[in-house]
């Protein structure tokens, strides 16, 4: 699986968080909205400012701020096209990152 | 979250028995936390504000078996990080270090049944606060008609706490509830463990992770949910937020607004100002014609004076003390004073015209907020932020700051209230300094003048100004906000990241609830700090009075002919409003005011304004129509001629000449008025919400300042310019 930067996503698809780069308040923000290490992102609307589904919320991020926003692609998609909310566990994917 | 077994004795955590005890209803936004507010308190509520800059906080009674307690609608947050001044606000309160207040004696939290995951990370958090926590499971009958079910019960292993499945909607569970909050304070039963161990405990990674991650588990464990769940608020914001169509359609919803704002505040405004009115009349009438008895007129009017000052405390909540009580008494002694004509005229102009000309704009507030807290509970307000952000950042304000701006176009002062939704102080700051820039309907009546003296005869041109001057408005508050972020309150415009919560039926009681809230601040602001200064502008512009000698030979030579006249038994009604216009423009510029209009000459001469115009500009101080009655005082039309005359106003003033012989009204002078207008801070309830948002009169000072300045720099530049080339 590639790495990629959430304001990357050209097209909509399930992904899983792997680490948030910025620091201060702008982490604390997308960190307690559920865009966190280890939680699934779903893209529904990709474009500046993007739509994504995170802890089963629809949240709308600017694209500068999903710039810092470090992902991969999964697949796991149900059939009706929702995110299947099954997170690896932040203790078991983020050692490599540790804020978050 | 472990649970350790032990179950500590209440007492241990409960609040001395000395005080009323104090329940905190805290959660996410939009989890009906208010609703439920006003369940449990039966709209009884009372708004408090803390230091600093303003924030909201209901609360309200609940008796629990007789024994009354007090209920706090905290602001909802998605975390204790707290970041806006609401969510500290609210982590303040439940950590006590909200000023005069210790920590509360129940918790409740509120989660959304419906989501139920994103709720738990707030819980999470404030289940470490260690707190007496009764959960309130909100919006259950939503969840179960959209086939989500909740084991409650292992939702209350799991969380240590009772756990009570609710609809504050439609008031289900709500008994539950009170038996629940009765049991933990009033008969003090051990209901809570509050030994736990934080799901964070332990913890050397990101705390937000560990969080979530109990809160996946706890949720996955005690909720099943249909795949299908939210695929209606898909499909809405599969239209709703897209670039274009979002735009458009936000931009019809608001057109849509401000039609009916418009169209349904017509008739309510209309009484309101047929109400003070008439009470003017009323008073006018009933108040004696002279003192013969001057200890019981001293006694009435005193009274009467008192009885104004304390609607002006309650008004600005000044609490009765020594000092309070002394100035209220020095000020009603000197009312009693007054001679019987001054006195009626404090009371009939200065008291109840200030505040009507105030409260005539409460309808268009009203409906305004009621139909805005309509979208806010829908939750569409979040996808118009969401749409607009692209668009504001150009000026760098978030597409959050669209709302109030719309909303200033009908009143500035729903507008700068309204700006509360955004998250950044220093945004929001920004916000409300250049919101007073943009067209309100106040300045309609002075458009509407200046428009039918320069184009009376083209529709096309007429209305040309109208839309340059909304287009003006517009930029300046746009280049404003530009400009305050590049200088003095430079910063990074805030990154977007909002919930778009799933649509529902807006509650309409919460409205109301809203509209009576925000209305009664206003109704506030007009019985304090604008009654204040409307007496002081009542006192600028009446004193000092006309002496007989002073009066004009012209029309001294009509008061002996109209004096002729009544010796002979005739009346002549036309010469006795002809003088009384008269007198009323000699007094005007004999007074404060229109000293100040002379005065002020070479600072407004640049920009084509005589003094007679100056005098416009000061009194409109307080409102900007009241420019359009001043003028036709000024001009010695008398103050009706405004409403009832427009066309003679206009010819009047198209009429008026310089010394020179030149035109007053040209249009370079028309315009330049016309700009200064659309630019300048002529609007003290505007200020005083300013102040009372932004927690310090340092802001609204600066608003007043740069406003002032900004007008009358692209007065003097319009002025200058049309009279250099000759367009005059």
């Amino acid at each position: 699986m590639t790495e990629t930067r959430l304001s990357s996503v050209v097209f909509p698809g399930v992904f899983r968080c792997l680490d948030v780069l910025s620091d201060g308040e702008e982490a604390v923000r997308l960190k307690r909205m559920g865009i966190c290490c280890g939680r699934l992102i779903q893209v529904v609307q990709v474009g500046d400012p993007m739509v994504i589904v995170a802890v089963g919320a629809r949240v709308g991020v600017s694209r500068k701020l999903a710039n810092s926003v470090v992902l991969e692609p999964v697949e796991v998609v149900t059939e009706a096209g929702f995110v299947d909310p099954v997170p690896v566990a932040a203790g078991e994917l983020c050692g490599a990152h540790s804020d978050g | 979250m472990a649970d350790t077994g032990a179950v500590l004795p209440l007492e241990s955590a409960s609040p001395a028995p000395s005080h009323r005890p104090c329940i905190a209803l805290v959660g996410n936004p939009n989890t009906g936390k208010t609703t439920l507010f006003n369940r449990l308190t039966g709209l009884r509520a009372r708004t408090a504000n803390y230091p600093g800059i303003t924030v909201d906080v209901k609360s309200g009674a609940l008796n629990l078996s007789g024994v009354l307690t007090d209920v706090v609608d905290l602001p909802g947050l998605y975390s204790l990080h707290a970041l806006s001044p609401e969510e500290q606000v609210t982590h303040a309160a439940l950590t006590g270090n909200l000023s005069g207040h210790s920590v509360p004696d129940a918790v409740v939290l509120v989660l959304d049944a419906t989501n139920l995951e994103r709720n738990l990370f707030v819980a999470s958090e404030v289940l470490d606060l260690k707190l007496p926590t009764i959960v309130a499971l909100n919006q259950i009958d939503a969840a179960e008609s959209e086939g989500i079910t909740v084991d409650v019960d292992r939702l209350r292993r799991e969380l240590n706490c009772p756990v009570v499945p609710l609809s504050a909607r439609s008031g289900a569970g709500i008994d539950q509830l009170k038996q629940k909050l009765e049991e933990l304070l009033v008969r003090r039963l051990p209901l809570l463990n509050l030994q736990h161990t934080s799901c964070t405990a332990g913890c050397s990674g990101c705390q937000f992770a560990a969080r979530y991650d109990w809160a996946h588990r706890i949720s996955g464990d005690a909720v099943t949910a249909p795949e299908s769940h939210g695929w209606r608020t898909a499909a809405i914001d599969s239209v709703l937020t897209r670039p274009v169509i979002g735009v458009l359609v936000f931009l019809g919803l608001m057109l849509g607004i401000f039609y009916l704002i418009f169209s349904l505040a017509g008739i309510p405004m209309d009484l309101v100002d047929g109400f003070f009115g008439q009470l003017g009349e009323w008073v006018s009438d009933h108040l004696p014609s002279d003192s013969l008895n001057r200890p019981a007129w001293f006694g009435m009017a005193s009274s009467l004076a008192l009885a104004v000052l304390a609607m002006g405390y309650w008004g600005a909540e000044i609490r009765w003390t020594r000092t309070s009580a002394a100035a209220a008494a020095a000020v009603s002694i000197v009312a009693g004073l007054l001679p019987p004509d001054d006195f009626r005229s404090l009371l009939v102009d200065g008291v109840i015209g200030g505040i009507g000309g105030v409260l005539i704009f409460l309808p268009q507030i009203c409906i305004l907020f009621f139909l805005i807290s309509l979208l806010e509970d829908s939750g569409y307000m979040a996808r118009a932020a969401f749409v607009m952000e692209r668009l504001m950042r150009f000026v760098g304000l978030p597409g959050k700051a669209f709302v109030p701006m719309l909303s200033a176009h009908a009143c500035a002062i729903p507008g700068i209230m309204a700006a509360r939704v955004i998250e950044s102080w220093r945004d929001r700051l920004v916000t409300i300094l250049v919101l007073p820039l943009l067209t309100c309907s106040a300045r309609l009546p002075v458009y509407t003048m200046i428009a039918s003296l320069l184009f009376a005869g083209s529709p096309l041109q007429a209305a040309l100004v109208f839309v340059g001057a909304y287009l003006l408005g517009i930029s300046a508050a746009l280049g404003s906000a530009w400009l305050l972020k590049k200088t003095i309150l430079r910063g990074d415009t805030v990154q977007l990241v909002i919930e778009l919560p799933a649509y529902r039926l807006p509650s309409i009681s919460n409205a109301v609830t809203m509209v009576v809230d925000r209305g009664l601040v206003f109704v506030r602001q007009a019985g304090s700090v604008i009654l204040l200064i409307s007496v002081i502008l009542w006192g600028l512009a009446t004193f000092p009075r006309l002496p007989e000698d002073a009066v004009s030979p012209s029309t001294q030579a009509l008061q002996t002919q109209l004096a002729a006249l009544e010796e002979a038994g005739e009346t002549d009604n036309e010469l006795q409003v002809k003088v009384d216009h008269l007198l009323a423009q000699e007094s005007l510029s004999y007074s404060f005011a229109g000293r100040v209009g002379h005065l002020v000459e070479p600072i407004f001469r640049p920009l084509g304004f005589d003094w007679k115009i100056n005098v416009g500009i000061i009194t409109s101080f307080a409102a900007r129509e009241v420019v359009v009655s001043t003028l036709a005082i000024v001009y010695g039309l008398g103050e009706e001629a405004a409403d009832e005359d427009h066309q003679t106003l206009v010819e009047t003033l198209r009429r008026q000449k310089r010394p020179d012989g030149s035109r007053v009204f040209n249009t370079a002078t028309g315009l330049s008025l016309l700009v200064f207008f659309v630019l300048a801070m002529q609007c003290l309830p505007t200020q005083a919400v300013t102040r009372r948002e932004t927690g310090s009169w340092k802001w609204a000072a600066l608003q007043l300042i740069y406003m002032t300045g900004l007008a009358w720099l692209a007065a003097f530049a319009t002025y200058q310019t049309l009279t250099a080339v000759a367009v005059v």
